[in-house]
This record gives C-alpha cells, sequence and structure tokens, in this order.
C-alpha cells in the first residue's frame, strides 16, 4: 500500500480463521488502521489481493452493469446529438411546421419522416424555400392583419376580413414575384381599374376598354347566367360579361367580384406598375420605380422569402433610373438574374450545411456513446472494490475516531446498520403499506435487541451525540453488528475506557465472537489484547514482524524490541 | 413540543388555510368592514388577490420543501433549484398549449412534468457525485444557468422570452380562470399530499439514508450504503417536487412565465426561505415560505398602501430589501438554525 511516493504498509500478510478474535497490534503509525482501511475498500491496494471466505470482494460484471454501460453511453450520445443538430431547428422541422389548428390531428407520420428528412440535406434545403412565403391574415381588435406566419411581422392592416383575403392573395403574388417573372412598367398613357381600397382589376392601353370593365363590374352582380352549347355564361343587356365551364363557376365568379362594383378608372399617368408577367395581372401601382422596387423587396424580407439581408442591403446599388421602359425592364431582368444567383448560391451553400451537420450529428452520437459507455466502464471499473459493496458481504466495521451519526437517535443508528440488506420498494414505503410497515417495526425490534446485547436498551431514544464515549465505542458496535458481519473489524475499541469499562467490552468481544462472528482487532491495550486474542500479528513501520499466539508474542524478542526498544548488552 | 401537540397545530392552519378562501363568501356585516382601523384589514383579506398572494405561497412551499429535501435531509448544496421549477412549468407548457401538437389535459401534463423534472435531476447528479459541498454548488448554479439561457434561446420550443401561452384551465366542468380558488385548493392539497409524503420518507429507511450521507458519508457507506443511489434520489425527488411546483405554477399563472421567472435569484430566494425556516425540516421549509414570501408579498404592498394614504410620498418598497437583509444578519447572529430548528433535540425528550 503506498500513497504516492510513500510506502504506508508493505508486504503484510496474514490470515483470519473463522470464528477466532484475530489482533494486529504495533507501535503508533505502524500501519494498522491502514490495513483496515484496504481491507474494508476505503483505499485499493496498490500491489497485493485480500480474500474474504476464498473469493476477492468485487462487484460482478453483470448483464444489469452491462446494460447500465450502453444506456449511459446511449444517452451521452443522444444528448451530444440533440446538441450537434441543434434541437431547436429539429423541433421546428418536425412540430412547428406540421402544427395544424386546434381539433386537427396532428400528422404524426409526417413528422416522423420529416424528422429523418431533417438529417437529410435537400430535403431541408427544400422546405426552407418554401416555407418562406407563407403571409396569413389574422384576426386582432375586430380587423384583420396580413402578417408573415414565420416572423410575425404585421404588414397590412385591412377591416373587412373578405378584403384582407383578397389583399392576402396580392401580396402573396408579389412576394412570389421575387424569383418568378415579373415587370414593372411605366404607366404613361395607360388606364387602369381599381376599387376604392386599391384593388388593381385591370390595365388597359385606351379609356374606352377601362371604361368597358368598369361598367362590366358593375354589372356583374346582376348578369343573368346562361347555359348555352356547353358553356355558362354571364350575360347583362345583351352583352356577355364572362364565360365559364361550370355553372358552380360562374355564381363563384359572379359573387366574387362583388367588392368591384364601384371601381373606377383612373390615369396611370406618372406612375409604375408591377405586373405579373405570368397571370397578365397588375398587382401594385406606386409612384416612382424605386417606391416599386423597394416594396417588393420589403415584402420580400418581410416575407421571408429573401434571406440574403445583405443582398437586399445592397440593393440600391442597383436601383439606377432608367430613362425609358425598356431599360426599366432591361434592369428588372438584370435584378432578376442576381436574385436568381444569389438563390442558387444559398440554396447550394443551405444543402452543404446540411449535408455537414448531418455528419456532425452521426459522428456526435457515435462519439457520446463511445465516450459515455467507455467512461462509465472505466469509473466503474475503478470502483469495484467499495466500502458498501464490502459491507453488504458480510464485513463490517468501527473506526478509531468514532464515526456515529452524530445528530440520529440512537436506534436510529444501528437501524441505519440494517437498512442497506432491507428490500421493501419505495412506493410501498410512500404509501405506507403494511408491508413497510412490518418490515421497519421488525428492523426496530431487532435494533433493539441489538443494544440490549452491548448495554446501550435504556439510551435507544438519545441523540447519539450525547452518550457518554464508551457507548459511543458500543453503539458503533452495535451499529456494525445490525450489518450483519462474518467478519468485524474493531479498531481500538478500548480506546479512551476506564479499566472496568475495558473488561465489559472483553466480555462483549467474546460474547460477539460465540455469536460465530470473527473478530479482527486493533488495539493498544494490552491487558485487552493478550485476554481474548486467540492469534496476534504485530506490525511495524508497515511490516509484520510477528504472528503466533499471545504466549508466542510475548516472548518474541523483535515485538519486545519494537515496545521497549533494544536492549544493549555489553 | 409533543408529536400530539404538533398536529394539533398543523391541524389547526390546514383548516385556516382551508377556511380562508371561502370567508370572502360570508356574509360579513357592514360595521366590521367599517371599523376605522380593521375594516380595511378585513376588506384586503377578503380580497381575491389575497388569496392569489397565499396560493403562490403554497406552491412556493411545494417549492422548498422540494429544495429542503437536496439541502435539508442530504446536505447538497443546490443552488439551481429554479431550473427545476422551470423545467416543470415549461413541459407542463409545452405538452398543453395549443401551439404544438402534443394539446394535453393538465392533469397527465402535471404527472410528466413531475417525472420529467425528477429524470433531469438524476441527469445532473449522475456526473456531479463525487463533488462535495462548494464544487456541488458551482456545478448546479451553472446548469441552473444553462436552463436559463435555454429557455431563452430555444426559441422554437419555449418562445424565447414571450412564454408558451395560454396553457388551458385543467378542465371544463370548473371555472379556474374566474375563480381563484380551484388554483388555491389545488397547490394546498398538493402541499399537503407532500408533506404527508416527507413525513413518511423521514421516518423511513429512505429519509435515514439521506440524514447519514448528510452526518457522515464514509460512515454510510461502511454500513452498507450505496451514497451514489441515495445522494441520487434525494436529488430526483427534489427536482421532482420542483417539477411539480413548477408545473402548478404555470397553470396558476396561465402560461409558463418568461425564462427571467426561473434565474438565480429565485433559487437563492428558495434557500433562504430554508435558512430562515431551519434546514431539514418541514415545519421550517413551510414557516420559512410563509414569512419571507408573507413580508415580500403581502406585507410590503400592505404597507404601502397604509403610508400612501397617510398622504406622505415615502414608499416602503423602496427599503424592503434592507430590512430583509437586516433580519437575515441578525438571524444568523441570534438564531443560526432557523425558527424551527430540527426535530431531534424534541424526539430525545420525549
Amino acid at each position: 500500500m503506498r500513497f504516492g511516493g510513500l510506502t504506508a504498509v508493505n508486504k503484510v500478510d496474514f490470515a483470519v480463521e473463522k470464528g477466532q478474535v484475530f489482533s494486529v497490534i504495533g507501535p503508533n503509525g505502524a500501519g494498522k488502521t491502514t490495513v483496515f482501511n484496504a481491507v474494508t475498500g476505503i483505499y485499493e491496494p496498490t500491489e497485493g489481493s485480500i480474500l474474504f471466505e476464498g473469493r476477492d470482494l468485487r462487484r460482478p460484471l453483470t448483464r444489469r452493469v452491462i446494460a447500465g454501460i450502453v444506456l449511459i453511453g446511449l444517452l451521452t450520445g443522444f444528448a451530444l446529438a440533440a446538441f450537434s443538430a441543434n434541437i431547436d431547428k429539429l423541433w421546428r422541422a418536425v412540430v412547428v411546421l406540421n402544427a395544424t389548428d386546434p381539433g386537427e390531428p396532428f400528422p404524426v407520420g409526417k413528422a416522423w419522416r420529416d424528422f429523418w428528412a431533417f438529417l437529410d440535406a435537400a430535403v431541408m434545403a427544400e422546405r426552407e424555400q418554401n416555407r418562406l412565403t407563407e403571409l396569413e391574415v389574422k384576426p386582432r381588435n375586430g380587423k384583420f392583419v396580413i402578417r408573415s406566419r414565420e416572423k410575425n411581422i404585421p404588414l397590412e392592416t385591412i377591416d373587412d376580413e373578405e378584403m384582407a383575403n383578397r389583399r392576402l392573395e396580392v401580396l402573396q403574388g408579389l412576394v412570389n414575384l421575387v424569383g418568378s417573372t415579373r415587370t414593372t412598367i411605366k404607366g404613361d398613357g395607360k388606364w387602369l381599374v381599381v376599387t376604392p381600397a386599391r384593388h388593381y382589376l385591370g390595365l388597359h392601353d385606351t379609356e374606352a376598354s377601362a371604361k368597358q370593365q368598369v361598367q362590366d363590374l358593375k354589372d356583374l352582380p346582376e348578369a343573368q347566367i346562361v347555359e348555352k352549347e356547353g358553356r355558362v355564361l354571364l350575360v347583362k343587356g345583351g352583352r356577355t360579361l364572362a364565360t365559364l365551364a361550370q355553372r358552380f363557376e360562374a355564381e363563384d365568379y359572379r359573387s366574387s367580384l362583388a367588392f368591384a362594383r364601384d371601381a373606377t378608372a383612373e390615369k396611370a399617368d406618372g406612375k409604375w406598375i408591377t405586373q405579373d408577367d405570368g397571370r397578365r395581372a397588375v398587382l401594385e401601382v406606386s409612384d416612382s420605380r424605386e417606391k416599386a422596387r423597394q416594396r417588393l423587396l420589403d415584402l420580400a424580407v418581410a416575407s421571408g422569402k429573401l434571406k440574403w439581408r445583405l443582398f437586399t442591403r445592397a440593393s440600391p446599388m442597383l436601383l439606377g433610373i432608367a430613362p425609358t421602359a425598356e431599360g426599366a425592364q432591361g434592369e428588372a431582368r438584370l435584378f432578376q438574374e442576381k436574385i436568381d444567383r444569389a438563390e442558387t448560391e444559398e440554396l447550394a451553400a443551405l444543402k452543404h450545411a446540411q449535408r455537414r451537420e448531418r455528419a456532425l450529428v452521426w459522428s456526435m452520437l457515435a462519439l457520446g456513446l463511445g465516450m459515455g459507455a467507455g467512461g462509465t466502464f472505466v469509473i466503474w471499473s475503478r470502483a469495484r472494490r467499495t466500502t458498501d459493496y464490502i459491507t453488504r458481504n458480510g464485513l463490517a466495521r468501527t473506526f478509531q475516531n468514532i464515526r456515529l451519526f452524530p445528530e440520529m437517535l440512537v436506534i436510529e443508528n444501528v437501524l441505519m446498520g440494517m437498512d442497506a440488506r432491507r428490500t421493501t420498494p419505495f412506493w410501498s414505503i410512500a404509501l405506507r403499506l403494511k408491508s413497510a410497515r412490518d418490515e421497519e417495526s421488525a428492523a426496530r425490534q431487532k435494533a433493539l435487541s441489538l443494544l440490549e446485547f452491548v448495554g446501550l436498551a435504556t439510551k435507544s431514544k438519545m441523540v447519539a451525540r450525547n452518550l457518554a464515549y464508551g457507548d459511543q465505542r458500543r453503539l458503533e458496535i452495535a451499529r456494525a453488528l445490525a450489518t450483519e458481519p462474518r467478519l468485524l473489524l474493531l479498531d481500538e475499541p478500548a480506546a479512551g475506557m476506564n479499566p472496568a469499562e475495558s473488561v465489559e467490552l472483553m466480555h462483549l468481544i467474546r460474547r460477539i465472537r460465540d455469536t460465530g462472528v470473527t473478530v479482527l482487532l486493533i488495539e493498544h491495550h494490552m491487558k485487552v489484547v493478550m485476554g481474548i486474542s486467540d492469534r496476534i500479528a504485530v506490525l511495524q513501520y508497515g511490516s509484520k514482524i510477528a504472528e503466533g499466539t499471545s504466549e508466542e508474542i510475548r516472548k518474541d524478542p523483535r515485538v519486545i524490541e519494537a515496545y521497549l526498544g533494544k536492549e544493549e548488552v555489553t | 413540543m409533543s408529536r400530539r401537540a404538533e398536529r394539533k397545530i398543523a391541524l389547526g392552519v390546514l383548516l385556516v388555510l382551508l377556511a380562508l378562501p371561502l370567508s370572502s363568501l360570508l356574509p360579513w356585516p357592514a360595521w366590521i368592514l367599517q371599523m376605522p382601523a380593521v375594516g380595511p384589514l378585513v376588506q384586503a383579506l377578503l380580497s381575491p388577490r389575497f388569496g392569489g398572494q397565499i396560493r403562490d405561497i403554497l406552491i412556493f412551499c411545494i417549492l422548498a420543501l422540494g429544495l429542503n429535501v437536496v439541502v435539508g435531509y442530504t446536505g447538497l448544496l443546490q443552488l439551481g433549484i429554479a431550473a427545476f421549477f422551470g423545467i416543470g412549468a415549461y413541459i407542463t407548457g409545452i405538452l398543453t398549449v395549443t401551439q404544438f401538437p402534443f394539446q394535453w389535459n393538465f392533469w397527465p401534463a402535471l404527472i410528466v412534468a413531475t417525472i420529467g423534472s425528477g429524470v433531469a435531476g438524476i441527469l445532473l447528479a449522475a456526473p456531479t457525485l463525487r463533488l462535495r459541498g462548494d464544487y456541488l454548488a458551482i456545478v448546479t448554479l451553472g446548469f441552473g444557468e444553462v436552463i436559463k439561457f435555454s429557455i431563452k434561446n430555444l426559441e422554437n420550443i419555449t418562445n424565447g422570452s414571450r412564454a408558451l401561452n395560454p396553457i388551458p384551465a385543467p378542465d371544463s366542468f370548473l371555472d379556474w380562470n374566474g375563480n381563484f380558488r380551484w388554483y388555491y385548493y389545488l397547490a394546498l392539497a398538493v402541499l399537503v399530499l407532500v408533506v404527508l409524503l416527507l413525513r413518511t420518507l423521514e421516518d423511513s429507511r429512505i429519509g435515514r439514508a439521506w440524514f447519514a450521507i448528510r452526518e457522515d458519508e464514509l460512515a454510510a457507506s461502511c454500513m452498507g450504503l450505496n451514497a451514489a443511489q441515495v445522494k441520487l434520489s434525494a436529488f430526483a425527488l427534489g427536482a421532482a417536487l420542483a417539477g411539480l411546483a413548477g408545473s402548478i405554477y404555470a397553470a396558476s399563472l396561465n402560461q409558463t412565465g418568461g425564462p427571467d421567472s426561473y434565474t438565480f435569484n429565485r433559487s437563492i430566494t428558495v434557500l433562504c426561505f430554508l435558512i430562515i425556516g431551519g434546514m431539514g425540516n418541514l415545519r421550517g421549509a413551510i414557516a420559512g415560505t410563509f414569512v419571507l414570501m408573507g413580508y415580500d408579498n403581502i406585507l410590503t404592498p400592505a404597507l404601502d398602501d397604509w403610508i400612501q394614504k397617510s398622504g406622505t410620498s415615502l414608499r416602503f418598497s423602496t427599503f424592503k430589501l434592507v430590512v430583509f437583509g437586516l433580519a437575515l444578519i441578525l438571524m444568523m447572529r441570534f438564531r443560526p438554525e432557523g425558527i424551527f430548528p430540527s426535530r431531534r433535540a424534541e424526539q430525545e425528550a420525549e
């Protein structure tokens, strides 16, 4: 047994026979208590072994231990993976983006697929693209707010729900334009059809055709539905306002444009018109081209379509003034190309990042599993010889400097010794089931009989701290006996006792031996040692110098030398 | 104080707490309410605001009892109890709000929150079992901060500083939000159950194991106790009780409260409840919570009102912390064991 470079105990070997009292004696600092600490597992011996009943007291490597180690490894792995996967994003991909309205079933299968898809680069990148254009209408304080779903940025507030929904369509169209075909054209010489709420319904080259549309919109609510040659016509005063395939479509069309009955035609001179090239629909009219473009970008940023804000910030340099509509269109195309390029690059970067992330997640999972399981195994295997396991295997001890539980009652101290062997589960204690109560009262009964055995029965309700010194020693012995040991290690039990108490202690130790418990004793008190020991070992400077019966030891010259000093014969 | 007397007092306190929210239903005669000094006091005691404050105190009693298991019984200095309070609140929030697909009822969410924060307690305790004293305190403090910042930064899960809301009422046939009494009785009932549970454990081998670890860990392991298991169980139960309190707290607020409700400050306040009340016993934890929270939430505003009515612009709340600090210093000087010291000395006398 070494501490750092210091050898405390070296090559001490002795065998304790069953049913005997074996004493270890020696001068102060000889290493007696260190031997005890090594035996009871407080220290791990640097060399050599300690056998009890023919076997080494080490925790066995059971299936349960292995399962525990693997479980800890998995937990560590999942924790690390969760950190590296960015659990916040994962939650969003799986739960937030799949969230449905209350009452509707949650798409579990889709969420599960998304969970795995989250770890898959391409799908995730596409999702990021798709979710960006989401705008929604939310009622608030009797009005209706159009806002971006993701970033919760309010864009416009409108009084009427239907109007708001219509406006939403327009804005969504606008947002979608960033990244698809659209033109901003000069309105000079053109005519717009527009409602008072600034819904743009048409763009005309001549005043007459604009006026005609206005008249048609006015007439539409009163239009008759006429079926003719397999088609459905909306007719008013002999003029066909619209042609549709189905009757319900015609009805829909008629009612859906009801809001536009008070549209007017106005000149578009000096205005800039943003037009959807795909649908040939006017989306917005602005005072200047800069405003038109800025508006588009603002919307795009607010709705999250443009994630590359830097690009947006840098856009003023794009917003030059073209003198002609052709120039404006050319520039718009340029702008479009730039957006497309940025989008492609963004997508590629996103895919790359996702791929890297996925690799990181899996490697972290593996790393955590290895580290967690490996580390736990190392720690476990270093602590296979621990005091609690040794005690439960029938080896109990007392301490040289008394280590009771000072604030606890005497009887509780003894009960502590028994508790490790008790098996009632937590819930039966918590619910005060009969089995738990029976076990507790049986334990108390046994504790009282143990206290009686050492002569403390009358003091069972005292606080341990308040006991007399000798009583504390005996309580420690009772507590050690409560663990049902087959070998009891007593570390200087007679220290601080008067002669009468020592004699009593000797009787007690004998009685303990008579119950079948082997006793290993460290003692200074020679009278006690010689009186009860079957065999004695003598330690000096960490080595064993003699072993034998009390008679042999008494005569051994090395022992006499150790205790009394060398006799110089001249 | 014998056990019988103690039981009588506990029963008395319980009856008062049971009757308190109902007292405003009684027809109080007008002459009492109009008496010069007594009238306003009685009116204040009858107001729902007062009932709500007592409800908060009851919830914090559960939290203090949870901390008491770890710090008082087992002697492990734990400075991050607010984290488990927050974990309980947020598990309840995540499982119940309409924003997420779970949309559970409150009752199963309460149970899951309790178990969940217990598991979190184990996960924190397992790697720190070998630490003692100050070192463990630092680790738990750090854990508290980690949880606070996680709540703040996991925007998609916790809504960040906006908190998760609304947490729906536990069931539809009682008027939970229009009437403060239901949450009050819920907190009271849970508190009584927790006290009964801890009383039982105190006298069982589980409680004894906790005390033994506090008194002398080496001696305890020489008695065959697995110190690691004992510490884990204390941490788990303490965290579970904190989570239980957090879950009820969130329900009574109708929302989880932002990350700033679960700061280090709260952990320390709860520790102060225990220090003032007396470590390691139930009465102490409850008394400490009532005294300190009563001072902070009830007495201080009442004094402010009273001073303002008398016409001065002085506000007591500006130096309530000074008074609190002084009281703490005096307490530590003259009665360091708290209002109610441990039961041991009395048990001996019996």
